[in-house]
């Protein structure tokens, strides 16, 4: 019920059983391994076959994410099929069949042709747009580009821009050169000039002033295009050659498709391949020497047996040892709770694991969180409807790991709103009258009151677990005069404001004293009394502690508010002739599931602060690592 | 009296325009650097919409402050309440909590929420804690719904 207990783990192999060794720790998941190969001499080991892997690794990711958007699953489809799934004994044989390297092999060759093909395609479709310009021009297009100039007179083809036609027209008048229009394009005007070779030099100047561009064909319609054909000639023959690429580019990619019933051996081969790189970075970790292996690590004191049993084969071969954690060393932390706790573990981890030798709180904090997801959202309809829909999930979606722990918290919230949903709030807008405690909208105060008791609860109690962790550091005086103090003072204070009676007075008193004298760490009795008496105004953040929880009304009262707003509305649309039943379902959907969304998102969200914010800043330090044991770990399958 | 009235209604279409603006700006900022963030990796369309609605409910807050005032005055029901010159003061001082604070809130969670944004494109996995993060923002946008609805609660007509 807190932080489980490790072991360190000791293990000196000969060299020769690194591989039967490192395949069965990860087939058994049980040990953590440290990295000791820095502090122990080791022999260096070649990078070669990482790198290899590596690269057969990404490989196959390419091609995954490439066939996988082929496969055309829709997102809700993928959802619910569950991963497909690999034996454990498997891996070896599939490792070694050559069948899936094949595939991925075809499947690069296929995908290298089609993006040669693409690639001209872009390349075609550039050229014509460069050509269409020339589209209406009739000479063809060999005769402009080698018909250049005769004895007397040149020719050349170009651009203008098209504010300088009516210079050009001017000088049309004067100078003894012809010009004809070929094409307009958006600024400019495509044109064919024709000149005496001895004004060249008065011509050309007279165009380039006037903003002339020399339009010349490209390279690829030169080697493109046949005696006597016109530009619009060569941009049909273009556009026929796209369209035989584009259906050439069709079969590929047909091809291509035919290789996504081969996904899951891609899949099974990448998970393969990455664990196998995991198993040769944990080996990188370990001492080494020539003959034998240096292995440090943590295992769970639990699974002290399970590790023995499972070395038991080579126990004459290797030299084990078990020991307590020195309290210099910091072992991984893995949290061990009840399985009803276990789905708030989430919320644990969120904020950060505990330090080694330290409180877990999730068991502390489940309660809390779930009364006050319950009061924030206060909404029992929508707490069905929650707690319905993921225990569907959790059935259909056969999920693992993270996004379980999370559904099955869902579950348990959405409980928590069916019972505070029916106390002080109500089913989709309409209060339980019969069962109702306190109704939030005419009485908001009591409820008001009910969040601060539950908030001053907390913060005590968090205070209290900090007096006992004090207690267990053997921090004694501070744990019982400082945390103590507080313990006493807190709720003297009250009950001495609310009944006047002197006893309150005395004990908040004498909770003050030591607060005074004990919570200042300086020596000198004038500094230490002064910042005990400093100290003493910590009160302050006290009280804002506890009055953050008034949240807890503003978002129950804004669930209720904005369901009545929804069942106002759709009332209203229910008088609508002929159609008002059905737009009045539409608002009360809707309008219910909107709500859902954003009232269990509040109130989770604001739930979680009120733990860490509040609670945790009275005794959680959070800084521990991770208990992350070598072992079979898929991206897209489960190892079984 | 019309006076009353007309005052108690500017006080209401604070509440929704001053906060639905806050959560407008605040939704846009977080709105922006998430498509910014979807360009490179459109897989993140689920997780980022959650820190781009996150400041959205400003507005959500100032929108049911809005239809307290209204239930108050008896606007649904076709028989407005008679509200005189004080009282209609008294709601739109009422409704100010939550417009203020939803107004400059909504701003600042907006940036929170963009910030949180490029730090999911880079730790997918770390969603929460943005989320966390924007949420002590929106604290401000709660107390000052808590006092909006506590006022309007105690005014009597």
């Amino acid at each position: 019920m807190a932080v489980a207990e490790m072991l360190k783990v000791e293990l000196i192999a000969p060299a020769r059983l690194k591989s039967p060794l490192l395949k069965k720790f990860q087939q058994a998941a049980l040990i953590q391994i440290e990295e000791s190969a820095r502090e122990l001499p080791h022999e260096e080991m070649s990078i070669n076959e990482i790198d290899k892997l590596h690269t057969l690794e990404e490989r196959l990711h390419q091609a995954i994410v490439y066939l996988k958007a082929w496969s055309g699953q829709s997102g809700f489809k993928k959802l619910l099929t569950p991963r497909p799934t690999l034996n454990k004994n498997e891996i070896e044989t599939l490792r070694h069949d050559s069948t899936w390297l094949k595939i991925l092999q075809t499947f690069e060759a296929l995908k290298r042709k089609r993006d040669e093909i693409s690639a001209q395609i872009r390349q075609l479709e550039r050229e014509k747009a460069l050509l269409q310009p020339l589209a209406s021009l009739a000479l063809p297009l060999d005769k402009v580009e080698k018909f250049k100039e005769t004895d007397f007179i040149c020719f050349s083809l170009g651009t203008l821009p098209l504010a300088s036609l009516e210079a050009l027209e001017e000088h049309l008048r004067h100078e003894p050169f012809w010009a004809g229009e070929v094409a307009l394009m958006a600024k400019r005007i495509v044109m064919g000039v024709i000149y005496l070779k001895e004004k060249e030099y008065d011509v050309r100047e007279v165009l380039e002033r006037l903003g002339w561009e020399p339009y010349s064909l490209s390279e690829f319609v030169v080697s493109f295009l046949k005696k006597g054909e016109t530009a619009a000639q060569v941009m049909k023959r273009l556009d026929q050659e796209r369209e035989n690429l584009a259906r050439a580019g069709a079969e590929i990619d047909q091809e291509i498709k035919n290789l996504t019933g081969h996904l899951e051996q891609l899949m099974k081969a990448a998970d393969i391949i990455t664990n196998e790189l995991r198993r040769q970075e944990a080996f990188q970790r370990l001492g080494r020497t020539q003959k034998t292996i240096y292995l440090k690590g943590w295992v769970l004191a639990e699974n002290k047996e399970k590790l023995i049993s499972l070395l038991q084969p080579y126990q004459q071969k290797i030299y084990l040892n078990l020991s307590q954690p020195s309290p210099e060393e910091t072992p991984p932390i893995a949290l061990d709770n009840p399985p009803l706790f276990r789905p708030f573990e989430l919320i644990t981890r969120l904020y950060g694991l505990p330090q080694p030798r330290s409180l877990d709180p999730t068991v502390y904090l489940s309660p809390f969180f779930f009364v006050f997801v319950g009061l924030a959202v206060s909404e029992a309809g929508y707490g069905l409807i929650v707690s319905l829909a993921s225990l569907a999930a959790l059935y259909f979606l056969k999920s693992k790991g993270g996004l379980r722990t999370f559904l099955k918290l869902l579950v348990y919230l959405g409980g928590a709103n069916i019972l505070f949903g029916s106390l002080v709030g109500g089913w989709f807008g309409y209060p339980w009258r019969k069962v109702l405690l306190i109704d939030p909208l005419r009485d908001p105060l009591s409820f008001l009151l009910l969040a601060l008791v539950l908030g001053f609860l907390q913060v005590w109690f968090g205070t209290l677990l900090n007096l006992l962790q004090g207690i267990k550091k053997k921090n004694y005086s501070r744990a019982i005069f400082v945390d103590g103090g507080w313990l006493l003072l807190l709720p003297s204070l009250i009950g001495a404001g609310l009944t006047g009676h002197r006893l309150g007075w005395l004990l908040a008193g004498l909770g003050a004293l030591g607060i005074i004298f004990f919570s200042s760490p300086a020596r000198n009795p004038v500094a230490r009394f002064f910042g005990g008496l400093y100290n003493l105004y910590d009160i302050s953040r006290y009280l804002a502690d506890v009055l953050s929880y008034s949240r807890l009304l503003a978002l129950g009262l804004a669930t209720s508010v904005i369901a009545m707003v929804v069942n106002t509305l759709a009332r209203t649309a229910w008088g609508i002739p002929w159609l008002g039943w059905l737009i009045a379902g539409f608002i009360f959907i809707g309008g219910h599931l909107f709500n859902l969304g954003i009232s269990f998102l509040g109130g989770f969200v604001h739930s979680m602060r009120l733990q860490f914010v509040e609670f945790f800043s009275k005794f959680f330090r959070a800084g521990g690592r991770p208990f992350q044991p070598l072992a079979l770990e898929g991206k897209y399958i489960e190892f079984e | 009296m019309a006076l009353g009235l007309t005052i108690a209604l500017l006080g209401g279409a604070l509440a929704v325009v001053l906060g639905g603006i806050g959560s407008a700006i605040g939704v846009g900022l977080a709105g922006q650097a998430s498509s910014g963030v979807m360009s490179e990796d459109p897989e993140k369309f689920g997780s980022l919409l959650l820190l781009v609605a996150l400041p959205g409910t400003q507005g959500i807050y100032g929108f049911l402050s809005a239809f307290l005032v209204i239930l108050k005055l008896g606007l649904t029901g076709g028989s407005p309440v008679a509200v005189n010159f004080y009282q209609g003061w008294q709601i739109l001082i009422a409704c100010l909590p939550v417009g203020l604070t939803g107004l400059v809130s909504g701003i600042h969670q907006g940036k929170v929420c963009a910030s949180g944004v490029y730090m999911v494109a880079k730790q997918p996995k770390d969603l929460m804690k943005p989320v966390i993060m924007a949420a002590l923002v929106e604290t401000y946008a709660v107390l000052g719904l808590l006092i909006t609805i506590l006022l309007l609660n105690g005014i009597k007509l």
